[in-house]
């Protein structure tokens, strides 16, 4: 079979839809042919949605978050979540009206501990699209609507409870996408950068450059990556603004990423150098540089898209590890780790589960990003039969 | 091996030698040789066809690929008589002075599939060549792209299509059209029609004859096919391990071999009749095609070949001329009284 | 060597002389874009001690066919239709097509009646294990004797094909040997268990045409000592006048024309038959240097032809019915039959001579 791809066809069975389907394939690039041979992968689809839904959730944390990741309330720490009740019971009958029930608080008078007790009697209106706090979306649009939250504003609603502070929980997890998501692009992209120009030097030209950049790749991988981080991150002086960290703690994660894609690319220049087409291309008279650009490089691009997919949650289990261990991101910063780090001990645990949440984030996050990859790096060839 | 025909080659290759380093270990030290053509000279005439024979590792591929200069030759002179110009030496050019000469000496690939850039249209990949070359582009370059597959015998109106709409047999016709872009001189078939069936093997060989008589091509044609080789080609050269062993005219060399070599290919090739089965003397060759790291002493076909004397051991056979225009590296080849083709069959 | 064609009037001596009868056998292959038919309705018959040829080119199932009958076709392939009966060495016949193919009793009929060897040796031979170890696994399987039998037996194999110095090449692994070397130590895998039927799928494709020589006097003398029957699938017109008793030709799933070796050669009736002996460059057509092409390529596997599947390449293309009406099996005589319509119409035969005629 020349083509490994067809163009799904609906029925698969009526003629017409055959001979359309044939007529695109033969003039289909490799990149309709990648998202024909993608579009079957279900699970991949899905996890690429789910991929999507996070990135937006972290371009628009401000409007999806009910709560800027700051607000505190001191009446309300440790609050449990509140389920959703989508129905009330009034004389009319049933009416669409979604709401959470307040809580009594009840101080046990031996240990002092504060327990919530669900109030039926108390309702907070919750709705979409309802005003709350001021934000500025993107440091531009000063704008009041969020995604979801109290109808009212002011009043307690914490879908996922609060923190010990008094903080929601939510809202901090929707911030924390941001971060941890990004932490992830960029350093991948940082590593990609690194793999990209090492490896194709040392798949390109070969020899004593070749010899010494693999070495160092070697090096590299044999040392211990967690405590090489700690050691690094622990350089970091304490008295740097946030961002400032953040952009150390990217830049030490890709540091040790880009080894595997170096390989990678190394390893497609390599075999790509003595593809018959390469050749055939230097004998029609291309110039190497156009050789490298208009056949080597796009000949390994879908690959390297999707090594980079994969890598990434690498990126976001390091930079949770790191900052879980307290060697990473500081707060005010809010990330995934960092929310996590609050909910280090047994005591939190215990009394409050939900401080967990953001771990739930994190294993969807890596989760499909993994099936998305594998999804990509299945499709990525288009060409093999 | 000088031309003594009146006509001067369009290319003489003279002592050709291409060695590839063994490298081990992880300094990548190199601990050996492999010679790949040890000490090849031949020439092709104006408009004629020369075939290179032999099994795999004989070499043949590489000499084909040291003539494109895809690989730089360890030592040999590669001379090249471009129209009206002294002859050249394209061993000796590096890649900006080859330029020139890429234009008019053209490969064909083996493998269709492999030698056609997927992400491409056909129109880039047969254009490539006249772009970077700056002959045409634009509408001019589409017509004349057009008019190459019309010649290969493709529809034009593929031009847009991408190589995997295409079988075998039409990706190796995209194929010569590529090598046809730049009216070249010289093309050089690598075993162009062995990953092709039959009925598509007899279209592109058809089609190759016909682009020959018309544009009076001259092919090295280099291929494992004996009874391709002896349809297409006016002489042929048979290879083994690096060297050539025997060259003359088709019709002598399967009629009248002069080497034990040749005489046992011609023997192994299956005829396609039933009634010459067990008719004939079968040559079967024992043991293994030499290592071209670690060739044997003397005549490096000395222990496999059947007629092997002491001094075969010891002696390594020189390529010596015999009759006219035929060229045998064998002590012995006047004296044996091999069996070609028709006696055979 | 030459093939004994008894003429059998008794059909219960026929059928004991017939070890493999495949009918109207069909496996198409149901992939997301639509259904291959690899395999559609081919029937072959191979008796004992006999080599039959299946030939074709590329994609026409000659392989699939091949592994249908060990049931061995890869996912998404399945035998949708038809009968493979196999005689069993205790005369027992059995319909290989109806057995489950992960079951116990196909299991014994590999390797032990039915055993394989395929185009590229390497990747059938295991990298990790000795091919001794791999010869003694076979006889193991399949036969009730003693490890050391066992070794005895595997170093006699590989001396039988002719593998130097047979008891340290037992120690060998298969990438320590040249690819002729490792055709013949999966021979010797394949003959261990002295199997009724050897099925060679292009086992000399992947040869240098020296060793492909060696390989096939190899196949030869072996089935002559042993009295196995061999199915040979090959797209070399040349290897199959070499070793074919009979033949059959397919083209597209299907077999074209079927008939003993000497028949095909030189008396080929259907038109694909002979374009693609016309198209083979030979020694004797050097005088014309063109060799007869058949035009157009072969069908998309998802564009099937209707009618006769060669119609839209054939010379003698029939109008309104080859295009229409699907050519059944013609016997021209006891050994010899073809589907094609310009023969079905006994009464007028046409005046087209055979290729080599």
């Amino acid at each position: 079979m020349t083509a490994a791809a067809y163009p799904p066809t609906g029925d698969g069975a009526s003629a017409s839809a055959r001979v359309h389907a044939e007529t695109r394939i033969v003039v289909a690039n490799q990149w309709q042919l990648i998202w024909w041979k993608f579009r079957k992968h279900r699970l991949a689809m899905l996890a690429g949605a789910v991929t999507i839904l996070l990135y937006v959730v972290a371009l628009f944390a401000e409007f999806v978050a009910p709560y800027s990741a700051g607000t505190y309330s001191a009446q309300h720490t440790f609050l449990p979540p509140q389920s959703i009740n989508l129905l009330q019971w009034t004389e009319a009958g049933w009416r669409f009206y979604p709401h959470v029930y307040g809580h009594k608080v009840q101080i046990d008078q031996e240990s002092f501990k504060r327990t919530y007790i669900v109030d039926e009697t108390i309702i907070y209106p919750v709705g979409l699209f309802v005003r709350g706090e001021e934000y500025k979306l993107w440091g531009l649009f000063t704008l009041d609507v969020h995604l979801i939250g109290a109808a009212q504003f002011g009043d307690p609603v914490h879908l996922i409870g609060t923190d010990r502070l008094g903080r929601d929980v939510l809202s901090r997890t929707i911030y924390g996408t941001r971060v941890s998501m990004s932490v992830g692009l960029v350093g991948v992209g940082l590593s990609l950068l690194l793999g990209v120009i090492l490896g194709g030097i040392s798949g390109y030209y070969g020899g004593l450059i070749d010899n010494l950049i693999q070495r160092a790749i070697e090096i590299l991988r044999s040392l211990p990556t967690i405590p090489l981080w700690m050691g690094l991150s622990a350089a970091i002086p304490l008295t740097w603004p946030p961002v400032r960290v953040y952009f150390a703690i990217t830049v030490l994660l890709s540091l040790i990423g880009w080894t595997t894609l170096a390989r990678e690319v190394r390893g497609r220049f390599l075999s790509l150098k003595t593809e018959d087409f390469v050749i055939a291309a230097r004998l029609d008279g291309v110039r190497e540089m156009q050789i490298i650009l208009r056949h080597m490089v796009p000949s390994m691009t879908s690959h390297i898209i999707a090594s980079v997919t994969l890598a990434i949650p690498g990126m976001i289990l390091a930079e949770t590890a790191l900052s879980f261990l307290g060697i990473g991101l500081r707060p005010p910063v809010v990330s995934w780790g960092v929310l996590l780090q609050e909910a280090q001990n047994v005591r939190s645990i215990a009394t409050a589960p939900w401080l967990l949440f953001p771990g739930l984030a994190v294993v969807l996050a890596v989760l499909a990003m993994n099936f998305l990859g594998d999804g990509l790096r299945d499709a990525a060839d288009p060409y093999q039969t | 091996m000088p031309g003594d025909s009146s006509i001067e080659p369009l290319l003489e290759v003279r002592n050709l030698h291409m060695q590839f380093p063994i490298r081990r270990g992880a300094f990548r030290r190199t601990v050996g040789v492999v010679k790949a053509v040890n000490d090849v000279s031949f020439h092709i005439r104006p408009g004629e066809t020369l075939s290179l024979v032999g099994e795999s590792g004989c070499g043949k591929t590489t000499t084909g690929r040291c003539i494109v200069r895809v690989y730089e030759p360890t030592s040999g002179q590669i001379l090249y008589k471009a129209e009206e110009q002294e002859r050249i030496d394209l061993a000796e050019l590096d890649n900006r002075d080859l330029r020139p000469f890429r234009r008019e000496i053209r490969m064909i690939f083996q493998d269709p599939f492999s030698s056609l850039n997927p992400r491409l249209s056909i129109l880039q990949v047969v254009g490539e060549s006249l772009k970077v070359n700056r002959v045409a582009s634009g509408s001019e370059l589409e017509g004349r792209v057009a008019s190459l597959l019309k010649r290969v015998g493709l529809r034009p109106e593929y031009i847009r299509r991408y190589p995997h709409a295409f079988s075998g047999g039409e990706r190796q016709r995209i194929g010569i059209a590529r090598a046809l872009a730049l009216n070249p001189r010289l093309i050089v078939a690598d075993e162009a029609v062995s990953a092709l069936d039959v009925s598509v093997q007899a279209q592109i060989l058809n089609l190759l004859q016909d682009l020959q008589e018309e544009l009076n091509l001259t092919y090295l044609f280099i291929a494992h096919d004996l009874s391709v080789v002896e349809h297409i080609s006016h002489r042929v050269a048979v290879m083994y391990v690096g060297k050539i062993v025997e060259l003359a005219a088709t019709e002598d060399l399967f009629t009248n071999p002069l080497h034990p070599y040749t005489e046992a290919l011609l023997s192994a090739v299956p005829k396609p009749d039933p009634r010459l089965r067990n008719k004939g003397v079968r040559i079967r060759l024992e043991g293994e095609v030499a290592d071209p790291s670690n060739p044997p002493s003397g005549c490096y076909f000395h222990p496999r070949c059947p007629y092997a004397e002491e001094r075969c051991r010891h002696e390594e056979p020189a390529v010596r001329k015999i009759e006219g225009d035929r060229w045998v590296a064998c002590h012995f080849a006047e004296e044996l009284d091999l069996r070609g083709f028709e006696a055979i069959g | 060597m030459q093939p004994t064609h008894t003429r059998l009037d008794d059909p219960a001596k026929t059928d004991n002389q017939t070890l493999l009868d495949v009918k109207d056998l069909k496996t198409h292959f149901f992939t997301d874009e639509g259904v291959v038919k690899a395999v559609d309705g081919v029937n072959l018959s191979l008796k004992r001690g006999e080599t039959l040829c299946v030939v074709g080119e590329s994609g026409c199932g000659k392989s699939v066919t091949a592994r249908s009958i060990l049931r061995i076709v890869p996912s998404p392939g399945q035998i949708v239709s038809g009968e493979i009966n196999f005689r069993q060495r205790d005369g027992e016949a059995i319909d290989l097509a109806r057995m489950n193919p992960k079951g116990r009793e196909i299991r014994k009929i590999r390797g032990g009646e039915i055993s394989m060897i395929f185009q590229e040796p390497m990747s059938s031979l295991s990298p990790v294990h000795t091919i001794g170890s791999q010869i003694m696994e076979a006889i193991l399987l399949h036969l009730p004797v003693s490890r050391q039998e066992a070794r005895k037996r595997a170093v006699s194999m590989l001396d039988l094909v002719g593998i130097p110095r047979p008891s340290e090449q037992l120690e060998a692994y298969s990438f320590e040997l040249s690819g002729g070397m490792r055709q013949r130590a999966m021979i010797a895998i394949a003959l261990a268990c002295e199997p009724q039927l050897l099925i060679a799928d292009e086992p000399t494709t992947a040869l240098d045409v020296t060793t492909q020589a060696n390989i096939l006097d190899l196949i030869r003398d072996l089935q002559q000592d042993s009295g196995m029957s061999v199915l040979f699938i090959t797209h070399d017109l040349g290897v199959v006048a070499e070793i074919a008793d009979e033949v059959v030709v397919m083209y597209l799933g299907r077999d074209v024309e079927s008939g003993d070796v000497d028949s095909i050669f030189h008396d080929a009736k259907h038109p694909y038959t002979r374009a693609l002996l016309q198209s083979i460059p030979r020694y004797d057509s050097r005088e014309n240097r063109r060799l007869y092409s058949i035009k157009g390529t072969v069908p998309h596997p998802f564009a099937r032809p209707d009618g006769c599947p060669f119609h839209p390449r054939c010379d003698d293309f029939i109008a309104e019915r080859c295009d229409s009406i699907d050519p059944p099996r013609h016997k021209l005589s006891q050994s010899h039959s073809v589907r094609c319509l310009l023969y079905s119409a006994a009464d007028e035969a046409p005046s087209k001579k055979g290729a080599l005629s």
